[in-house]
C-alpha cells in the first residue's frame, strides 16, 4: 500500500473532491479528510511523537475516530483505540499497560477513568457550541483567537495546525500499526499487535477477494472499535479509493427498514455485517425483499462470527443476493479464509478456503491430522499478528513457528473446504463480539453478596450465542436478578451483559470441585422452551399443509414466501390453508389474524401463539 | 384522455423540480402540482381529499380506540364514495359524474386505515401520507398502490438513470397501447372490420369479433393508461404496483383475477374477501361480496351487478372443479390442459363483458342470442 500516493491524490490529485466518508447523511471528501490527517501528523511532529510511539484514543464521533486512526497509520504512531463505553477499571488497566505518549479522549473520560494528564500529551474532545450557520461564519475567527483556552482540545486545535505536508516517509513494515484490546479479562487485558506489514498485506488480500475499486461503496455500520468495523470500513475504503457509508448512528431493530432502503439509496456495492444483523434483516424482511435489487450491489460480507447454514441459504434466497463469509480473528487483521465470492472458494456452510495464507489442522500434539478429521485450525501468513502486547506467555501459547492457533476446531472436506466444528478456546461470540465468560464472572464476583458464579455461552437464534450467568448468593443475601443486573450495567459494557441470570443454591460440581458446565448447559436447555432439540418443527408442518392447499412441492416452500410469491396462493387456496390449519391444530383464528396471514412468517407466528399449549 | 394529457403536462415541471431541488424539498412538487391540478379541474375533489386526508391521519394518530377509529373512517369514506357514485352529488359536481380520482383515493384511504389497524405500516409523517394521496401520476387512473411500498420508495428514492429510462419506455409503451392498438387498431380498424363483416353478411362473426374487440380494447386502453401512470411514477423515482399481467394468458378465472386490474382485485381480496370469510367462514359469501364491490366500483348498475354475479359463479365453479376428482380425470384425456384453460377463460371473460358493453338489457340479450346462434 502506497500511503504517499493516497495522500498526494487526496490532497492535490483526482481524489480531492471524491466523497470518502458519508456518515449519517454528512459527506466528507478525500481532500477534507486527508487535510485533517496531515494536520494531525503535524501535531504529532510538534509534540515530539515519532514512529512507534503510542496514541491512546477513545472518542464517540465516527469521523474523529477514523481521523485519528488513519493519522496514526499514516505517520507510524501506534494507535490504541478503546470504546468509551468500557468500564473504568479495564480502561485504566489498558492505559497502565500501554503507557501511551499521547491520549485523545472525550473530555469527561479523563475524570471518569482517572487518567493523569501530566504523564503524556493529552487532547480532550470538547463539544463545540452549536451556532446558527451565519453566526458560525461570523464568529469563526474570534473563536479560534484564544489559543490558551482551547490549545489542548480538539477540534479547536485543528485551526492552529498547518495543513501543509512535510516530506513524507512511509512507516517501516515492522512498526506496530495498532493494538486492539479485544481479548483477555478485565484485570489482564490482551492487546493484539498488528504491524504495518500485517495490515497492508491483508488489505491487499481483501481488495483482491472482494474485487473492490474506486467505484465501490461500502456500507459498514459496525463499531469502529472492532477490527471488522475500522479495517473493513474506512481503512479498506481509503486503500481502494472507495467510499464508506455509515447511514445510521447504530444499527437497531427498529431501523431495519432504513438500513435496507439504504442499500439502493446510497448505491451500496458491498455490505459488511455480522450474522446477528443478517438474522435480523432476514426476520424483518417482509416488504423489503427487493432491497438488494440494485445495479450497484455486489454481495453481503458476513464477518466476525459463524453464520448458520439455514440463515445463509434462506437469506440468499429471500433477498436474491449473495453472502460471502469471512473467517478471521483480530490476530489476523480481519480475515484468512473466504467462502465466496469466487465460485471456486464458495461452499455454503463452510468458511471456504484460505487466501494468501497457509492453513493446517492439527491434533493436540500439534501433528497434522488426515483430511476429514477434526483438529485445531492453524493459520500462517503475512497478516498474522506479532504477538500480544507485553504478554510473551500469552503469545507463546498461540504462536508457534509463525503458525497461529485459531482456537477453533475444524475439518477439511474432500474438496478442500474448511468447516468449523467447534471451539477450543473459552470464548462466547455474541453478535460478532468475542466475550470471555471469565471476564463477566470476574465482575460478578466483585459484588459483596455473591459467593460464586460461572458464565456460560448457549445458542441463540439471533445473536448466535448468548451469555447466561449462573450465580450462588451468600447466605441471608437478598440477591435477585434485578439487583445484580443493575450492578453489572454499571460495571460492564453493554454488549457483555448476560442475557439471563440464574440463581442456584449451589453450582453442580465434580469430585475435584470443578463446576460441571455440561450439567448446567443441559439444565438450561431442559428449561428452555425454545431449545432446538425440544422445538416442534412447526414450519415443516405448515409447509406440508400449504403444499396440499397450493398444489406445490413442500420442498419448494420457504418461510419468506407469501401470497405474491406462490402462484397457487389465491383467495380460495388461502381459505383451504386456513381451514386445514385450524383442523390440524384444533384451533380457530380470529378475523384479524386471518387478514394478516398472507405470508408464512405471520402464519408461523400466529400458530406459535395458538399452539403453545397444544404441541 | 384529455385529463391524462393535462396530468402529463403537469408532471413535466414536477419531474424537473423533484430532481433539482434540495433533497428535503423534492417530495413537495408532486403535492403542489396535484393541489393546483385539482383546484383548476376539480375543486370539490380537492376539498374532499384534503378533509379526508387530515381526518384519516390525525384520527388514527390520536385515537385511543383504534378499532372504532378505523371502522368510522372506513364507513365515512365509503359513504362519501357511495354518495357520489349513486348520483346524489350532481348538484355539487355540475356536469361531472364523480369527483376526480375519488374511486382511487377513497380506496387508498380505506387501505391505509385497515393496515394501520393491522399495525403493518411503519412509522411515517403526515407529509409522507399527504404525498401518497396527492401522488399525481396515479391520481386519475390508478393503480390503487399501497402505502408501505410507497413509503419505502420515499426513503430509498434517488436519481437512477436506468429507472428514469425505464419510465420513459413505459410511457412510450402506454401511448402505443392507447393510440396505436386501442384507438387506431381496435377502434378505427376494428369497427371497419366489423362493418365489412356485417356488409358481407357474416353476422355471427361480426358479433363475435365485436365482443372480442370490446374486451381487448378495454384492456389495451386501461393497461396503456396504467403504463403511463407507472412510467410517470418511475420518472419521479417511485415504483408503483403493476395493474395487469398478461390477463388473457390466464389458465382459469381465479388466475385471471390475479392478472386483471391487480390493484383493485387484491384490494377486494384483502379488505373484503378476508374479513367476510373470517367472520362468516363461508368462502362463497366472501367471493360474492368481493366481486359485487368490484363490479359496483366500476358503476352502480344492474349490468355490473350481473357481470359480478357471473364471475362469482365462475370462480366458485372453478374451485369446486379444481378440488374434485373430475379435474384429474379430465386432465388425463386433454393434451394441453393449460391452453384449453386459456381458451375457456378468455371466452368466458369476453362473453361476460357483453353484460357491461351496453346499458340496454335488450341489446345485451340480443348479443347473447347472436353469439349462441339463437337469433333466428
Amino acid at each position: 500500500m502506497q500511503i504517499e500516493e493516497l495522500l498526494n491524490k487526496s490532497l492535490n490529485g483526482d481524489l480531492t473532491k471524491k466523497v470518502f466518508l458519508e456518515i449519517i447523511g454528512k459527506q466528507y471528501s478525500y481532500g477534507t479528510f486527508f487535510t485533517d490527517v496531515v494536520k494531525i501528523n503535524n501535531l504529532f511532529h510538534s509534540k515530539g511523537l515519532v514512529e512507534g510511539d503510542k496514541m491512546f484514543i477513545s472518542l464517540k464521533d465516527e469521523y474523529d475516530i477514523t481521523l485519528f486512526f488513519m493519522a496514526g497509520l499514516v505517520s507510524g504512531v501506534t494507535v490504541i483505540s478503546v470504546d468509551p463505553e468500557i468500564n473504568a477499571f479495564r480502561a485504566q488497566k489498558i492505559v497502565e499497560q500501554a503507557a501511551p505518549e499521547m491520549c485523545v479522549l472525550e473530555e469527561y473520560l479523563f475524570e471518569k477513568w482517572n487518567i493523569n494528564k501530566e504523564q503524556q500529551f493529552c487532547l480532550s474532545k470538547k463539544e463545540t457550541q452549536k451556532k446558527g450557520s451565519l453566526f458560525k461564519k461570523l464568529l469563526k475567527n474570534s473563536a479560534s483567537t484564544d489559543p490558551t483556552e482551547d490549545g489542548d482540545s480538539y477540534p479547536a486545535i485543528m485551526d492552529s495546525l498547518s495543513a501543509s505536508m512535510m516530506t513524507y516517509k512511509q512507516p517501516a513494515p515492522e512498526t506496530i500499526a495498532y493494538i486492539l484490546f479485544t481479548s483477555g479479562t478485565t484485570s489482564d487485558p490482551k492487546g493484539v499487535m498488528i504491524s504495518q506489514k500485517n495490515l497492508w498485506e491483508h488489505i491487499n488480500t481483501l481488495t483482491k477477494v472482494y474485487g473492490m475499486n474506486h467505484q465501490s461503496r461500502i456500507l459498514n455500520n459496525l463499531s469502529l472499535y472492532h477490527a471488522d468495523g475500522i479495517i473493513q470500513g474506512p481503512v479498506l475504503a481509503a486503500c481502494c479509493n472507495a467510499t464508506l457509508v455509515r447511514p445510521l448512528k447504530k444499527f437497531e431493530i427498529g431501523l431495519t427498514g432504513e438500513f435496507l432502503t439504504g442499500i439502493y439509496k446510497y448505491r451500496i456495492s458491498h455490505l459488511v455485517v455480522v450474522p446477528a444483523i443478517i438474522s435480523i434483516l432476514y426476520k424483518f424482511s417482509e416488504n423489503y425483499e427487493d432491497s438488494f435489487e440494485s445495479p450497484d450491489f455486489k454481495f453481503v460480507i458476513s464477518v466476525s462470527a459463524h453464520i448458520e447454514e439455514y440463515l445463509w441459504t434462506n437469506f440468499e434466497k429471500t433477498f436474491k443476493t449473495e453472502i460471502v463469509n469471512v473467517y478471521g480473528l483480530t490476530e489476523t487483521v480481519a480475515g484468512s479464509l473466504f467462502s465466496g465470492p469466487d465460485k471456486t472458494i464458495k461452499k455454503i456452510g463452510t468458511v471456504g478456503k484460505p487466501v494468501d495464507c497457509l492453513i493446517k489442522i492439527v491434533d493436540q500434539h500439534n501433528q497434522e491430522v488426515p483430511q476429514g478429521e477434526e483438529g485445531e485450525l492453524m493459520i500462517k501468513g503475512d497478516h498474522v499478528f506479532k504477538g500480544y502486547y507485553k504478554n510473551e506467555s500469552a503469545t507463546q501459547l498461540v504462536l508457534n513457528n509463525d503458525w497461529l492457533s485459531s482456537g477453533d476446531l475444524a475439518i477439511i472436506d474432500s474438496e478442500g473446504f474448511v468447516k468449523i466444528t467447534g471451539r477450543k478456546k473459552n470464548i462466547v461470540v455474541v453478535g460478532g463480539f468475542n466475550i470471555h465468560p471469565e471476564e463477566i464472572s470476574e465482575v460478578i464476583n466483585t459484588h459483596p453478596e455473591i459467593m460464586e458464579s460461572i458464565c456460560i455461552g448457549v445458542k441463540d437464534e439471533v445473536f448466535g450465542e448468548k451469555i447466561i450467568a449462573c450465580i450462588v448468593a451468600k447466605d441471608k443475601s437478598k440477591m435477585n436478578k434485578n439487583i445484580l443486573a443493575a450492578y453489572l450495567s454499571e460495571h460492564l459494557e453493554h454488549n457483555k451483559m448476560p442475557a439471563d441470570i440464574l440463581i442456584y443454591d449451589e453450582l453442580p460440581k465434580g469430585l475435584s470441585g470443578k463446576v460441571q458446565i455440561k450439567e448446567i448447559e443441559q439444565s438450561i436447555y431442559n428449561n428452555d422452551a425454545e431449545s432446538p432439540d425440544a422445538k416442534f418443527d412447526l414450519q415443516k408442518e405448515i409447509f406440508r399443509i400449504a403444499a396440499i392447499s397450493f398444489k406445490v412441492e413442500a420442498s419448494n416452500l420457504s418461510i419468506n414466501d407469501n401470497s405474491n410469491s406462490i402462484n397457487g396462493w389465491d383467495s380460495m387456496a388461502h381459505l383451504h390453508l386456513v381451514t386445514k390449519l385450524e383442523e390440524r391444530f384444533n384451533t380457530r383464528f380470529s378475523a384479524a389474524e386471518i387478514m394478516i396471514m398472507n405470508n408464512f412468517k405471520s402464519i408461523e407466528s400466529i400458530l406459535k401463539k395458538h399452539t403453545l399449549n397444544v404441541v | 384522455m384529455e385529463l391524462q394529457i393535462y396530468i402529463l403536462f403537469f408532471c413535466i415541471p414536477v419531474i424537473l423540480f423533484s430532481w433539482i431541488l434540495p433533497e428535503r424539498w423534492q417530495l413537495y412538487p408532486s403535492v403542489f402540482a396535484a393541489g393546483i391540478f385539482l383546484s383548476v379541474f376539480a375543486p370539490e375533489s380537492l376539498c374532499i381529499l384534503l378533509l379526508t386526508t387530515l381526518a384519516t391521519y390525525y384520527t388514527l394518530k390520536y385515537s385511543n380506540n383504534i378499532t372504532a377509529a378505523v371502522i368510522s373512517i372506513c364507513i365515512i369514506i365509503f359513504s362519501i364514495f357511495l354518495y357520489f357514485k349513486l348520483g346524489y352529488g350532481k348538484s355539487i359536481l355540475m356536469e361531472r359524474l364523480l369527483p376526480l380520482g375519488i374511486s382511487y383515493y377513497s380506496f387508498r384511504q380505506i387501505h391505509y386505515a385497515i393496515e394501520m389497524y393491522k399495525r403493518k405500516i411503519p412509522a411515517h409523517t403526515f407529509k409522507e401520507f399527504l404525498m401518497y394521496l396527492f401522488f399525481l401520476p396515479s391520481f386519475l387512473i390508478g393503480p390503487i398502490h399501497r402505502f408501505p411500498e410507497f413509503l419505502k420508495d420515499i426513503k430509498r428514492r434517488r436519481w437512477d438513470a436506468a429507472l428514469f429510462s425505464e419510465g420513459l419506455e413505459r410511457i412510450l409503451y402506454g401511448f402505443a397501447k392507447v393510440i396505436i392498438l386501442g384507438n387506431y387498431l381496435m377502434t378505427d380498424r376494428g369497427e371497419a372490420l366489423i362493418a365489412w363483416l356485417e356488409f358481407e353478411n357474416y353476422k355471427w362473426l361480426a358479433t363475435y369479433a365485436d365482443t372480442i374487440l370490446f374486451t381487448v380494447n378495454a384492456y389495451v386502453q386501461f393497461a396503456g393508461f396504467s403504463d403511463i401512470a407507472i412510467g410517470l411514477s418511475l420518472l419521479l423515482g417511485f415504483r408503483i404496483m403493476e395493474n395487469f399481467n398478461a390477463p388473457f394468458l390466464a389458465t382459469n378465472i381465479s388466475d385471471f383475477w390475479q392478472r386483471w386490474h391487480i390493484s383493485l382485485s387484491t384490494w377486494c381480496r384483502d379488505y373484503v374477501y378476508y374479513p367476510f370469510y373470517s367472520i362468516t367462514r363461508n368462502p362463497y359469501i366472501g367471493v360474492l361480496f368481493s366481486m359485487v364491490l368490484l363490479g359496483l366500483w366500476h358503476s352502480i348498475s344492474w349490468n355490473y351487478m350481473l357481470w359480478a354475479l357471473a364471475h362469482v359463479i365462475a370462480i366458485n365453479v372453478w374451485h369446486y372443479y379444481n378440488h374434485s376428482f373430475i379435474q384429474q380425470k379430465i386432465h388425463l384425456y386433454i393434451i394441453s390442459p393449460k391452453w384449453v384453460g386459456r381458451f375457456i377463460t378468455f371466452h368466458f371473460v369476453v362473453f361476460s363483458f357483453i353484460l357491461v358493453n351496453d346499458s340496454d338489457m335488450n341489446h345485451v340479450i340480443q348479443t347473447y342470442k347472436k353469439i349462441l346462434c339463437l337469433d333466428v
